[in-house]
């Protein structure tokens, strides 16, 4: 990459610890490092909560699934409004009135303090797993694109992130958010122009090319639950998600509990209501013409580099002869595209349209069975995932980009992967000091006292993730088996968090539920492993509710008011 | 500091909402619903168009 780009990349990093630093002004004690000391204005919360969505994953992930899938995932979405509207009339209210620190420990207040340790430890082992998973995932990227260890690039994006969010808390973390955000969404729009300029063809005719292979298909309405992205799974599976990420997450509570007030933070989830279908149909729209850009333009066989080395290092000859197949088969596409570009254009466009379409799917087809050989042997060979869709983005970003641009792309990157890493290392400390330390190991204490164990939880949360990041290769199944436990419990959680809106619920009830939720969830996953997971979420709060409520029994005088401190 | 340890707690009840903010909320809750239509409006407009 031209040193102009790095020099981007570094002077982005430069400036997003400094103004960490600058920011650390404001936070004396836990209540200012950890909420702000509850002051901030519901745009700039919205801001960071949609930032906190946006993770390195979404940019070189999402718009690699756009190319090679099209824009069907956005139905995954399509619960997020609905949910966010939910939370602004049930849960916000009762988080923000409670002024706690966490989400768990406005269980203590509801219910007991088993049901907070319980939850916060569930939160604190998926988390801390997911942060290493969050920085690994562009580490990855960076390390075979540019060749470097992968310790070099998880240091890249973990230290500075680290130090920015130790220093300066959730003050820092916001305010750098609402500049990342717009790093992010402005590194974004200048691809779209850059695209819209570089194709050959009109958008309309670009748009009828993608078309014809299903990438414009938006919509799914069959009701298949081993499907995970459909209209029903979304809207149903989906909002009872959302519910719970927005709902039950520390790192999505936190956010909004910073805000100065109940109105404030609604306002601040309905941004992201607003903003997130469009945001997210535009990511993955990149992702469709990138791939009609690639009609015109010859991709790489293989689009990780460090495995298109391996696969040619092991044999040239027979890698020689495939990649002469593929140039072929190419070419052809790229003449079939054309004559749709060109019917397209004719003055009746309908006559010639549809044969031409058709020619074009064929060899888009042939294209994709001579890769198929090509991932199969970089899987056989490398003993690895062959999938390389988070290499798309990169290689467009890198070959094609003008100069400073793809510097620019990089820094966004960047930014959303430190967007997302700092509110999961802010709210992992809050709910070590606040759930744990403060509340089993030493609950009588200074606020500096606190304030400095926060900080050195911070840091030793950071240094975890890095080091689960550094050996994400190695610890990949480790990795999966701890998401797939987190879909065990994240709609139980939402479930406990619904039953604490119950008044007749009680906290043997919602501790039992917790428990049995989790066990329905997991008996639906192993006896039935072809349902998508997102209908775990909606099994998991359905029977912790039904179960806390029965075991809670019937509904007796309303039990005393004690708020907690 | 501590959470006084105990079994059964109050409801967390929420603060009471003013009608004025409930008006607001009603209101916001319409422009959600509206944008959201519209953006699923544009995707299937999108999808009919241009999915043969």
């Amino acid at each position: 990459m031209h040193w102009l780009n790095w020099a981007i990349v570094i002077a982005y990093l430069i400036y997003v610890v400094f103004d960490g630093i600058r920011l650390s002004k404001g936070t004396k004690g836990i209540e200012g490092y950890f909420l702000a000391n509850r002051s901030l204005p519901w745009w700039a919360v919205g801001l960071s909560v949609m930032a906190t969505q946006l993770s390195a994953v979404t940019m070189i992930g999402t718009t690699g699934q756009g190319a090679t899938d099209g824009l069907r995932f956005v139905q995954f979405y399509f619960g997020l409004p609905i949910a966010m509207v939910i939370l602004g009339v049930t849960l916000v209210p009762f988080l923000h009135g409670a002024k706690v620190f966490t989400a768990y420990e406005f269980l203590e207040q509801r219910f007991d303090a088993k049901t907070r340790s319980l939850t916060a430890f569930l939160f604190l082992l998926s988390r801390g797993m997911s942060c290493g998973a969050i920085i690994a995932a562009p580490a990855v990227v960076f390390s075979a694109i540019f060749g470097w260890p992968l310790s070099w690039c998880v240091a890249l994006i973990g230290i500075p992130t680290v130090l920015y969010t130790m220093i300066g808390g959730v003050q820092a973390v916001t305010w750098a958010d609402v500049k990342q955000i717009f790093i992010i969404v402005g590194s974004l729009a200048s691809i779209v122009i850059v695209l819209l300029v570089k194709l050959p063809v009109s958008t309309d005719t670009a748009l009828r090319i993608a078309g014809s292979v299903g990438r414009m298909q938006t919509f799914d309405f069959s009701f298949n639950l081993t499907e995970t992205y459909t209209f029903w799974s979304g809207v149903l599976g989906g909002t009872f998600l959302m519910l719970s990420y927005f709902g039950t997450d520390q790192s999505q509570v936190q956010r909004y509990l910073t805000a100065r007030s109940v109105p404030e933070a609604r306002s601040s989830l309905l941004m992201s209501a607003y903003w997130k279908i469009p945001l997210q149909a535009m990511i993955l729209l990149i992702g469709v013409l990138v791939f009609v850009f690639y009609l015109f333009q010859a991709p790489p066989l293989l689009w990780n580099p460090a495995h298109e080395r391996t696969v040619k290092a092991a044999d040239p000859v027979a890698y020689a002869t495939l990649e002469s197949r593929y140039t072929e088969a190419l070419s052809a596409r790229r003449q079939a595209a054309m004559a749709v570009g060109t019917s397209s254009d004719a003055p009746t466009p309908a006559a010639g349209a549809p044969d031409a379409l058709d020619a074009f799917r064929a060899t888009d087809a042939a294209v994709t069975s001579v890769r198929g050989e090509a991932l199969a042997s970089a899987a056989r060979l490398t003993g690895e995932s062959s999938r390389d869709v988070n290499y798309i983005m990169p290689r467009f970003v890198l070959d094609q980009l003008p100069l400073g641009l793809a510097g620019f792309f990089i820094a966004s990157v960047i930014a959303a992967a430190m967007s997302s890493i700092a509110a999961e290392l802010n709210s992992l400390s809050t709910s070590t000091v606040i759930d744990f330390y403060r509340r089993w190991v030493k609950p009588e204490g200074s606020d500096e006292h606190f304030l400095t164990v926060s900080k050195a939880a911070t840091a030793v949360w950071g240094i975890f993730a890095c080091v689960v990041a550094t050996f994400a290769g190695t610890l990949g199944s480790l990795i999966e088996v701890v998401n797939r436990f987190g879909s065990f419990f994240y709609g139980s959680i939402l479930g406990v968090f619904l039953l604490a809106m119950i008044p007749r619920a009680r906290g043997r009830g919602a501790f039992i539920g917790l428990l049995t939720g989790m066990g329905a969830v997991a008996a639906v996953n192993f006896g039935a492993p072809q349902v998508s997971f997102l209908w775990h979420n909606v099994v998991g709060a359905f029977v912790v509710v039904v179960v806390g409520l029965l075991i809670s029994g019937p509904a007796g005088p309303a039990p005393q008011v004690a708020r907690a401190q | 500091m501590m959470n006084p340890p105990s079994d059964e707690r109050s409801h967390g009840d929420p603060p009471p909402d003013s009608s004025e903010e409930r008006v607001h909320f009603r209101r916001t809750f319409l422009r959600v619903m509206s944008v959201q239509l519209a953006a699923l409006l544009l995707l299937g407009w999108l999808q009919f168009r241009y999915t043969h």
